[in-house]
Parts: C-alpha cells; sequence; structure tokens
C-alpha cells in the first residue's frame, strides 16, 4: 500500500515536471515579421556594433531543417558577437501553420523573418548575385552591414563555427 | 556507444550538403555528354537526341515540394512541344529517390518524358545543377541556351513569365534566346559524399 502510494506520489511529481518543461517552451513568443526590401535593409544595416548571422530556410527543405538546431546553438554561444536572424522562404500563408510552430519547437530566441517580396527571384537579387536560389543560404554581415560570408547548402555545427571564428577576426 | 557515434559521424558526413566542389554555374557553357538508365532499366544518351530543334535538361525530385508544384505544368509544356521537335529528358539526381519511387512519380504526373536516375550525382556536377526544379536547354551542339527556372512563380496562378515557354518559342521562331539565366528557389539536391 504505501508503495503504491509512493508511487502515485512520484508519477504525480513527474507529470507536474513535464508540463512545467511543456509550458516552459510554450512561453518562447514568437514572432515572424514579413520582411521585403526596407525590413532587410534595416536588420542588415542596423548593426550596433554586432555581426548579422541570417539563415535562409523553409519548412519542405530538409537540409535547411536538419541544421537549425546547430543555428539554435550557435545563436547561445556567439550571441554577444552576432546577432542572429531567419528568413523563411515558405509562402506566407503558412506563417502561423508551419513556419511559428517550427520555430517554436527549436525554441529558437532571435529574429524571424518570412519573405515578402513579390517574386522570389527579386529577394534573390537582393540578397546576392551569386545565390543559385538554393537553401538552406547562410550568410555573415559585419557591423557595417557589408556581406562577409556567403554559404549555400547545409552546413555542420563545426563548419559554422570555423566560419563565424574567420569572419569575425 | 561507440557504434552511435561512428554512425552519428557517417551521417553527419553523408548530409553535408556543400556546393564547394562544383564548378561555378556561370563557369558551364555545355551540356555534358551522359548515358543513364530510365525506371525501366533503358537507357538514354544525351547524343540520343542531339537532332531534336532544342534539349529541354530537367532536374527534378520526387519529394520535393518545389519541384511536385511544377508536375503538371512540366507534363503540360512536353506534350505542348514534343510535337515540335524539341526532346525532354528529366533527371533525377537525389541520392535518397529510388528508382520505384520515380517510376511511380512518373506515371502519377503523366510525364511521357522519360526520367533518368543519375547515380551518386554525377551528372548534376557535370552540370553544376544545385536544385529542383532546375532546367537546361541545350541545342544540339550541347551550348546551354538557357538555365534557370520553368517560369516565375511556384503558384501556377500566379505565374507572369513563362520563361521555359518563352526560350522554346524563340528556339523555334530561330531567334536568340533574349533572357538565358534566370534564378528561383528550389530543394537543394541531395548529393552523396565524395
Amino acid at each position: 500500500m504505501k508503495i503504491g502510494f509512493l508511487l502515485l506520489f512520484f508519477s504525480f511529481l513527474l507529470i507536474i515536471g513535464c508540463k512545467n518543461e511543456g509550458s516552459n517552451q510554450e512561453n518562447v513568443k514568437i514572432e515572424v515579421i514579413t520582411a521585403g526590401e526596407k525590413e532587410l535593409s534595416e536588420l542588415i544595416n542596423n548593426r550596433n556594433g554586432k555581426y548579422l548571422f541570417l539563415n535562409i530556410w523553409a519548412t519542405w527543405c530538409i537540409p535547411c531543417v536538419e541544421e537549425f538546431p546547430d543555428i539554435v546553438k550557435l545563436s547561445e554561444k556567439y550571441s554577444e558577437k552576432l546577432d542572429f536572424a531567419s528568413l523563411s522562404i515558405d509562402y506566407l500563408e503558412e506563417k502561423d501553420k508551419k513556419v511559428i510552430p517550427f520555430l517554436t519547437k527549436m525554441n529558437a530566441k532571435f529574429s524571424h523573418y518570412i519573405n515578402g517580396f513579390k517574386k522570389d527571384e527579386m529577394l534573390i537579387n537582393f540578397i546576392s548575385e551569386d545565390w543559385s536560389g538554393a537553401v538552406p543560404l547562410t550568410l555573415i554581415y559585419d557591423s557595417s552591414g557589408k556581406q562577409i560570408a556567403l554559404l549555400e547548402g547545409a552546413h555542420t555545427y563545426d563548419e559554422f563555427v570555423e566560419k563565424i571564428e574567420s569572419s569575425t577576426k | 556507444m561507440f557504434k552511435k557515434t561512428a554512425l552519428l559521424l557517417l551521417l553527419m558526413l553523408v548530409t553535408n550538403i556543400s556546393f564547394a566542389n562544383l564548378p561555378k554555374s556561370e563557369d558551364v557553357k555545355k551540356g555534358a555528354e551522359f548515358t543513364l538508365p530510365d525506371y525501366n532499366g533503358k537507357t538514354h544518351s544525351l547524343s540520343d537526341y542531339k537532332k531534336s530543334k532544342a534539349i529541354v535538361v530537367m532536374f527534378i525530385a520526387t519529394q520535393c515540394p518545389i519541384s511536385n508544384d511544377y508536375n503538371t505544368r512540366m507534363a503540360k509544356i512536353y506534350q505542348d512541344y514534343k510535337s515540335k521537335d524539341i526532346a525532354f529528358i528529366g533527371i533525377n539526381s537525389n541520392k535518397q529517390e529510388s528508382v520505384e519511387e520515380i517510376k511511380k512519380h512518373s506515371a502519377d504526373n503523366n510525364f511521357g518524358f522519360p526520367v533518368l536516375k543519375d547515380n551518386e550525382n554525377i551528372i548534376a556536377d557535370k552540370y553544376a545543377a544545385k536544385v529542383t526544379p532546375e532546367i537546361f536547354v541545350l541545342n544540339g551542339k550541347y551550348e546551354i541556351l538557357y538555365h534557370g527556372r520553368i517560369d516565375d512563380s511556384r503558384k501556377e496562378a500566379e505565374v507572369e513569365v513563362n520563361d521555359l515557354r518563352n526560350t522554346l518559342d524563340e528556339i523555334l521562331a530561330g531567334k536568340k534566346v533574349s533572357n538565358p539565366t534566370t534564378k528561383a528557389f528550389g530543394c537543394t539536391i541531395k548529393r552523396v559524399s565524395k
């Protein structure tokens, strides 16, 4: 009887613990700003002395989704040196259904944008002539807003660290 | 534990998709010859089609939502131009998409044109193809007359410029292709590590 009671008590504690952990995750309120040229220019140029790490991704892009947890880790490691931002190229109407739930699940506590350019090619040309349109794409800007790195395709955590370290010396 | 770590390391290597080893797109001026099997095992060579007025080489996928957004449009373009002596070849270079999957996908979408399996993405590497869908239009000398997207919107209802159709119409009219390079979003081709 005593053992049964203890088991019940610990199960109760476990459930409460899990609930609290879950609610902490839910408390991260993710906002996603629709970004056209004006919003992206502001993000890139208003640097306040920090570098910018910008990752362009989509929920339908498997390598993007696979590398995202590493980007979240990097955002914690380099929070003093770099601002982190993500730009989703999902359809605008998928913001609430797909983009925000994914970013919430990732617990990605940095700035988030979604492509608001009228045509995809306009965003590609705005970002760089060297970009083929393949995602994921990661860019690093210096504190004056100058693009100093363009990484097309998925990268590992260590590759990102190496690129950040070499770009921000 | 060792097994798990080794597996993880292997997975990291295999899933690392970087384009660092590819030639630059602008440096690829000519289409490379290839001989690849279709989903029935029949081989197709680029040279089989060199007498056509143009050869449309399309890097496509079965699982990529962007490529799949274009399935109906690709089938329609093929139907509209096949009788005009334009050849169409689909190439699947994604390592995770099997021949059986390609066969079913082609049948489900009534493609009509052959879809070839590019094992180990050898041909994608030669063309420096990065995404799906990605189009190359070649002449009989394999010169690249057009490289880029099918049209300017993933959403068919919002298309304003039909780049591939415009290219083919210009070729058929004996004109110079007016917009030989375009860009669009696409799913990265999943490559094997080399």
